[in-house]
């Protein structure tokens, strides 16, 4: 393992963000537990008591619960994260097991105006590279009215257009496998044949019908555009 | 454990759809069902090799990964890795050469001894795609042999390939990144594996298939418990699952082929063939009309059921060549259009079958031949009164047993398999799936189930086994359940459509709509209490393509022959076993019996339990049964209607309940048939109860 030589967690966003996962999971956040979730050993029980000071996190004997500030702060942290894990892997390709750290130190430095324009970049996915889902920003919510993204969902695309895949973002174990083994990832050129009942593209000479649930996770760059 | 010297047996592997079938045809002598859809072979066939009697050849399911996500493909990757020093003919559609590399990549990774077959060159060259074949068996590393299987161009070389001792390992390195690396041996340090197992089971192990291990029981439950929570944990700690970077790890190997300028992909199509061949088939047609109007006059033809299905097919060829194959395509497919297709189809199988085929051939055979000729004659001839009896009575051998195999049933079952051989070979099936994947989403499958329910109109039998292609064992019994219930065979179906002929359009709707309802019904309750995900839909949808009469031909005679190998004996058998009965007056017995459901319930002749016992250890024989008593004014009014829905809903025959037990165990088996029996009869009887009530006539 590489030495953090340059230490730059912050250990109140650490907290957040380890409070928040643990909720998430449906498991109450006691001091144990997030201490055994503290990764990069940097919180303590005095950076509880810091965020309770803050506000941010209300205390119950050893339970820490979210106010209502801090879990919209949380929420915001394990955005980040998860947006800079898509990033990584999915544009910049990083693949192997520095990702966390990378990631880690990422996020730290995304101001909110970055933070969105990150999450339009990627088409506003809905779900990290492990598959936890990524909390929507304000982006999102505009996104869903009009379309302003350079990248799209396959599904978008309407008969006749074609597009390359830039990554396929599924939760499913299976299904990245198979839509590999039929030629369906990044990089491929895919034209849309028919969008009604199902969806029906052409990859090369091949003809692939898809259900619409699975178009929705590949995401392509229209043909003729590039990546801003 | 492992068997090392398998080198006396060549597998043919490949992608579903490439002509594994043709070729193995063409290796071995023998025939093998070819079609143009994914997952013809589900089962594996066997047999010796014309040009070397010492070696057997074996034909598998088509797979697109060696990591199997359903049934077949279990089959084909159990078979190699049992057949590990056998050489492997991979047969490749040379249009999708990328994936076929993939496959490739991944016999190279079990060390399999390959030969690498680019079929369909005709169709690739027509699209604009050029494969420098000698560069890419340099780089591979192996034998690489071009052909245009349905025409036998370029077999003889893979005969020579094999006899000569050709085949090699590709080679193609699968390089892993770190995680997998790692992973590999943290699995060999931590598991005692037997010998022979190696990296690509560890693989398999970590794509989330850990059974691999203990299938063939050489490791231990307790082992593979283990590994399964190792492989969960090393997962745990990765951004992805082990299958995203094993299958860029693939794609990746297979890539740098295509990178290393062995593929282009020209975007100028090659012009597809000569306008005077585009035209020749729909010239055929029109010309074979003509000539069919003039010989037998349109008075004549009129109520054969091939005068609208001659202009029909001839509007259909004519459309299709002044289209095209790329619109066409497109028109099948279509929400709307598609719809109007499938009418126009559905329409042309009910003329040829149950117009032309049921009636009009039908006729021809039992009123012309066996009531016209064969019996008054052997009425003449013989005397002794017990022999006459038993040869042309009620339950004669002639006057039943071949009556009904030869006059009834083999005219629709023969022309029916020349309309469904036709239907298969355009690839029309697959496309049906884009319109049907909706629908099928209410019952809890997806439009994968659309190729077995549509060869279950063929035969339920062969379709129980087809159900292999679906991925979870929920939707295998789902799919199973709803074609013992609802789908009738070739021989039924042809009879049915005999009578809808003779039935007013209510009748029909009633029918049909409770045959649905039931269909919903019994499929959503199904879906909802067996626990089990549906799984994705994605299907590839092979070319159109124009069926060849001659492989029509053969096919038709393939079946028909099978078809006959196997009803033939049952129909003089059970016709033999009535007649004995008739005479012990155990008929009477068994009347007696169902008659309280029979005639209380349903309210019909006592004489149709007869047909329905029968039908079930041959729904043909039943349903052939029935018409007879339709055609002897037995069945009027509403009991042809309570008949023909109990006839559709009910059990499944012998063989088709054998081949359930061998694919779901008995437990499901039993559960089906009590499933079908109840909904069967007690549909049938609701609906006599309710026309009785109501006094509406059908």
């Amino acid at each position: 393992m590489e030495s953090q030589t340059f230490y730059c967690h912050d250990p109140e966003e650490e907290a957040l963000e380890v409070v928040w996962t643990l909720e998430e999971d449906g498991l109450e956040p006691t001091l144990d537990r997030i201490m055994a979730g503290n990764v990069h050993d940097s919180v303590s029980e005095k950076t509880l008591d810091r965020l309770v000071t803050r506000g941010l996190l209300e205390r119950e004997g050893d339970t820490f619960h979210f106010s209502k500030t801090g879990w919209k702060e949380g929420e915001l942290v394990i955005r980040r994260h998860r947006l800079a894990e898509r990033l990584l892997v999915d544009v910049l390709s990083i693949r192997d097991v520095s990702l966390e750290s990378t990631a880690c130190r990422f996020e730290h430095v995304l101001t909110p105006e970055v933070t969105d324009h990150i999450c339009t970049l990627l088409g506003h996915p809905g779900s990290c590279p492990h598959g936890k889902p990524i909390p929507p920003g304000d982006c999102c919510r505009r996104a869903e009215k009009k379309v302003e993204t350079a990248v799209v969902r396959l599904g978008e695309l309407v008969s006749g257009e074609s597009g390359r895949i830039v990554y396929i973002s599924t939760a499913y174990h299976n299904r990245l496998d198979r839509l590999t083994a039929l030629g369906l990832f990044p990089g491929r050129i895919v034209k849309v044949h028919q969008s009604e009942p199902l969806f029906v593209v052409f990859l090369e000479e091949t003809q692939l019908a898809l259900e619409k649930e699975i178009v929705q996770e590949i995401f392509v760059i229209r043909n003729g555009q590039k990546l801003e | 454990m492992i068997e090392s010297d398998k080198s006396n047996r060549v597998l043919l592997v490949g992608n579903p759809n490439v002509g594994k079938s043709v070729i193995f045809a063409y290796l071995t002598g023998t025939y093998a069902v070819v079609s143009n859809y994914p997952g013809t072979t589900v089962e594996v066939s066997r047999g010796q090799a014309r040009f070397d009697r010492s070696l057997e050849i074996i034909d598998t399911p088509g797979v697109n990964s060696l990591f199997p996500k359903s049934e077949d493909e279990k089959v084909t990757r159990d078979i190699i890795l049992q057949n590990r020093g056998a050489v492997v003919v991979q047969v490749a559609d040379a249009k999708n050469l990328f994936r076929s590399l993939l496959l490739t990549s991944e016999l190279a990774e079990l060390g399999c001894r390959t030969i690498l077959v680019l079929n369909m060159m005709d169709e690739a060259r027509q699209r604009g795609i050029s494969i420098e074949t000698s560069e890419l068996s340099r780089l591979l590393g192996i034998e690489v042999i071009e052909t245009v299987a349905v025409e036998k161009r370029g077999l003889a070389k893979i005969v020579n390939t094999i006899s000569s001792d050709k085949a090699r390992q590709p080679d193609i390195e699968i390089k892993y990144s770190s995680p997998v690396v790692d992973a590999v041996k943290r699995v060999e340090d931590s598991i005692a594996l037997p010998e022979g197992f190696g990296k690509f089971e560890i693989v398999t192990a970590l794509s989330g298939d850990p059974d691999v291990f203990g299938e063939h029981g050489q490791v231990g439950l307790e082992e593979v418990r283990k590994l399964a929570s190792l492989v969960d944990r090393m997962e745990r700690a990765l951004p992805h699952n082990f299958g995203y970077y094993i299958a860029s790890a693939k794609r990746e190997a297979a890539e740098q082929f295509l990178r290393q300028a062995v593929y282009t992909h020209a975007r100028e199509r090659v012009q597809s063939a000569p306008i005077v061949r585009r035209y020749a088939l729909s010239l055929v047609f029109g010309v074979a009309a003509v000539l069919l109007y003039a010989l037998f006059g349109i008075e004549g033809l009129a109520g054969t059921g091939l005068h609208p299905t001659v202009i029909l097919l001839f509007v259909i060829v004519t459309a299709s060549s002044l289209l095209g194959a790329e619109r066409l395509n497109g028109v099948t497919t279509h929400p709307f259009f598609g719809l109007l297709t499938l009418a126009v189809v559905l329409y042309s199988v009910y003329m040829l079958v149950g117009v032309f085929a049921a009636g009009t051939l039908v006729d021809l055979l039992e009123e012309r031949l066996f009531e016209g000729l064969i019996m008054p004659a052997i009425d003449r001839t013989i005397t002794v009164p017990w022999l006459k009896d038993f040869l042309i009575g009620e339950f004669g051998l002639v006057s039943m047993g071949l009556n009904y195999s030869i006059s009834i049933v083999l005219p629709i079952v023969a022309v029916f398999f020349v309309v469904f051989g036709i239907l298969e070979d355009t690839g029309y099936f697959p496309r049906l799936t884009v319109l049907t994947n909706n629908a099928f989403r209410i019952v809890g499958v997806n439009g994968k189930a659309t190729l077995p329910i549509v060869l279950g109109f063929g035969c339920v039998t062969m379709a129980t086994l087809a159900s292999r292609i679906l991925e979870t064992k929920k939707e295998r019994i789902i799919v199973v359940t709803l074609l013992a219930l609802a789908v009738p065979c070739s021989a039924q179906l042809g009879i049915m459509l005999a009578f809808a002929s003779a039935m007013s359009i209510p009748a029909v709707f009633v029918i049909a709509g409770t045959i649905f309802a039931a269909y919903i019904l019994v499929g959503r309750v199904l879906s909802r209490l067996i626990p089990g995900e549906t799984s994705d839909f994605i299907l590839e949808l092979p070319p159109l393509r124009a069926p060849k009469a001659s492989n029509i031909v053969l096919k038709t005679w393939a079946r028909v022959k099978w078809f006959m190998r196997e009803a033939f004996p049952f129909f003089i058998l059970a016709t033999l076993i009535l007649f004995t009965l008739d005479k012990t007056g155990g008929l009477r017995l068994v009347y007696a019996a169902v008659r309280p459901v029979v005639t209380g319930f349903l309210g019909l002749p006592v004489e149709t339990a007869q047909a329905f016992i029968i039908g079930f250890f041959r729904r043909d024989y039943g349903a052939a049964g029935l018409y007879k008593l339709w055609e002897n004014g037995l069945l009027v009014g509403n009991q042809l209607v309570v008949t023909l829905l109990v006839m559709s809903l009910f059990l499944p025959c012998l063989a088709t309940l054998i081949v359930i037990v061998k694919e779901l165990g008995l437990r499901w088996a039993l559960m089906i048939l009590a499933i079908v029996t109840t909904v069967s009869i007690l549909s049938g009887g609701l609906l006599n109860l309710l026309l009785n009530l109501t006094g509406i006539q059908l």
